[in-house]
């Protein structure tokens, strides 16, 4: 197994492991972290309802969301370690938690219920406008406050994380494609008895996300909180890089509920791009006026439900395609390849944001000031248009780029390198049509969002 | 066990149903009530939903003119919104900078937006004679004046109407809403607690 060797382990700086040892870590990354989101609570509930004066709706929507598509690409669910709701469900639980086992029907629905609640909170932006308002993300924020807190209560570890987080399952696909990766040296870990790192000792609690290290395929489910670094007695956690995407052909086990939700983020993001564009209320309208319904708010469902659908649609096609070298079953396929389009679903993601970002950041910064009774008014942006443009156009190529190697290699893993060119063949039309569509997006100017 | 759990299950399930229930009636109450004015020979009732219009975010206003006279509705009357006006102590006087209407009506010289007469909204008739300015913001809280003027057989007349607008607070009922249900959860986290203790 010489492709499972890596020459780089993290661990071995001994600043940087006596660091992720330490009690330090995550909490002074965490107190960091819950004390703006504090401040984002209450603003965005209490706050300024002009979106472009509210400093919650702008560190939200113009720095957090667009920066953690890279940190996920960078260093897997770190985030999700740090993560503020993480804080208050570890708290939560600590103070008044029943810690009930998890219901076999979270374990086992858990990520259709993502799924689902993802394509929903999509769909509500747009029908009653939660980046736009400052009340609105106030809402979100405080109904996944209230759904952390609850399933804190009632359940033991990180339920909501692991089950329930749509942006967990969002950062679980993200980071499968990113450049880091917590393992365990199963060799160690054969001779463990006591399987701290799962279980907990005097040192750390167990994982929070209900993972065995030493069975650990994926980064889906690691929020690198460090918990097994400290607790493993045997020195078996290594933290290292690889390859970017390198996760998609080496899997073994392909869930199709995890492919559903990579392929339903392509019409996601492509709705968020289209949304954004300044042809979109002259579109919409005509979707109107063509299908006769005279209300933009069924007239955006059917369209929503279109964009959605026909990635999936056309998934499915080409795996009924690519079934007659596999002789798989499509449900098994669509579940090996759906994987794939993740590089350009996170690709996507980062251009699209990457725009806010740069020509919107600094409203963080007015908004900010704007706390302390400082009025800053001037431009927002970075740098210039047509830089970010190009930039854009970089990222959607790599991404497809990416997507396409993925599809390539899953094939050629998992069906031999002869057959895998006509295998991926089918996967290979979808996945470039996904990245013209997105590229063209990007060829046209996009609204602020402040 | 089970025998414990189910009047729980019952007490929690009747909190949240009033919870939500109490979170729906805040949001209607808030539709109801409107004022009335003479002018000339209309008698004219002024709604707006909210009814406690808020900074920066669309509201509607809502007309019944009846004839003063019979208290029959008036239809077909041409109904302008003029522009809004702050009062006098207001910084910006006789602006109407702070107010727009974004329902894509055409205006007048004056500035002013027609109504439009509604026999219905989605699947709920209106009372003959209402009169409808859909997305309506204001972006200054504070008291407004609202010229509207009316013009049909039975003559031309202005009403004036005062409208405040507040500052966005914070939504009580949901946080009170999502409050509660953890609290309830909670209460019954640490029943469960106890018990398995």
């Amino acid at each position: 197994m010489p492709s499972n060797k890596q020459p780089i382990n993290f661990l071995n700086y001994p600043l940087l492991k006596r660091f992720l040892k330490s009690s330090l870590y995550p909490s002074i990354f965490q107190w960091i972290t819950v004390l703006v989101f504090g401040v984002i609570m209450v603003e965005t509930l209490a706050g300024p309802t002009n979106v472009g004066e509210n400093f919650g709706s702008a560190a939200t929507w113009v720095l957090w969301w667009p920066l953690i598509p890279f940190f996920f690409f960078l260093l897997g669910r770190f985030w999700c370690g740090i993560c503020p709701f993480g804080w208050v469900s570890d708290q939560t639980q600590k103070l008044f938690g029943a810690n009930l086992k998890v219901p076999n029907f979270i374990r086992k629905y858990g990520l259709w219920i993502i799924d689902i609640t993802f394509i929903l909170i999509t769909w509500s932006d747009h029908i009653w406008g939660i980046v736009e308002s400052p009340r609105g993300t106030g809402t979100l924020l405080l109904l996944i406050l209230g759904g952390v807190m609850v399933s804190a209560l009632l359940f033991e570890r990180r339920v909501w994380c692991r089950y329930l987080c749509f942006l967990g399952s969002l950062s679980g696909n993200y980071s499968r494609a990113g450049m880091l990766e917590l393992r365990a040296d199963k060799a160690k870990c054969k001779t463990c008895k006591t399987k701290d790192c799962y279980k907990g000792n005097v040192k750390s609690p167990g994982c929070p996300m209900f993972e065995f290290p030493m069975t650990m395929e994926n980064n889906a489910n690691c929020n690198l909180c460090g918990n097994c670094i400290k607790s493993c007695p045997n020195d078996s956690i290594r933290l290292t890089p690889r390859k970017p995407t390198s996760e998609f052909w080496s899997m073994t086990r392909a869930h199709f509920e995890e492919s559903f939700l990579a392929i339903v983020i392509v019409g996601i993001v492509f709705v968020q791009n289209i949304t954004m564009l300044d042809f979109y209320p002259s579109f919409l309208k005509w979707v109107e006026m063509t299908l006769g319904i005279g209300n933009e708010n069924i007239a955006f469902t059917v369209l929503f439900i279109f964009a959605m659908t026909t990635p999936v649609l056309l998934l499915f096609a080409a795996t009924a395609f690519a079934k007659r070298f596999t002789g798989e079953s499509l449900r098994n396929s669509f579940a090996r390849f759906g994987y794939a389009v993740i590089p350009l679903d996170l690709a996507s993601h980062m251009a699209h944001n990457l725009f806010h970002l740069l020509a919107e950041g600094k409203a963080t910064y007015y908004t900010f000031m704007g706390l302390f009774g400082v009025h800053i008014e001037g431009s927002t942006s970075f740098i210039a248009d047509p830089t970010i443009q190009i930039m854009q156009y970089f990222l959607v190529i790599a991404g497809t780029l990416g997507s396409l190697y993925a599809a390539y290699r899953i094939a050629k893993n998992n069906y031999g390198a002869s057959k895998a060119l006509s295998i991926a063949m089918p996967y290979l039309a979808v996945i470039l049509l996904f990245g013209i569509l997105n590229f063209l997006t990007f060829t046209v100017r996009m609204s602020m969002r402040m | 066990m089970n025998n414990t759990r189910k009047p729980m299950k019952k007490i929690l399930l009747s909190l949240s149903l009033l919870l939500l229930t109490l979170a729906f009636a805040a949001n209607t109450m808030a539709a109801s009530g409107g004022l009335e004015q003479d002018a000339g020979p209309y008698h004219v009732t002024m709604q707006t939903n909210p009814e406690n219009l808020i900074v920066n975010q669309a509201g509607t206003m809502t007309m019944i003119i009846k004839n003063k006279a019979t208290g029959q509705p008036v239809t077909g009357a041409k109904v302008m919104m003029m522009p809004s006006t702050m009062d006098s102590n207001a910084s910006n006087s006789g602006s109407m900078a702070g107010m727009d209407m974004s329902s894509g009506m055409d205006k007048d010289k004056q500035g002013g937006s027609p109504m439009q007469e509604q026999s219905s909204m989605g699947s709920m008739a209106m009372d003959p004679g209402t009169y409808m300015m859909q997305g309506m913001t204001f972006n200054q809280p504070g008291q407004w004046n609202q010229a509207i003027t009316i013009t049909s057989s039975l003559g031309a007349s202005t009403v004036n109407f005062p409208i405040t607008v507040g500052k966005s607070g914070p939504n009580f009922v949901l946080i009170g809403s999502v409050a509660g249900v953890v609290v309830i959860i909670g209460m019954f986290a640490a029943f469960l607690k106890k018990k398995k203790n």
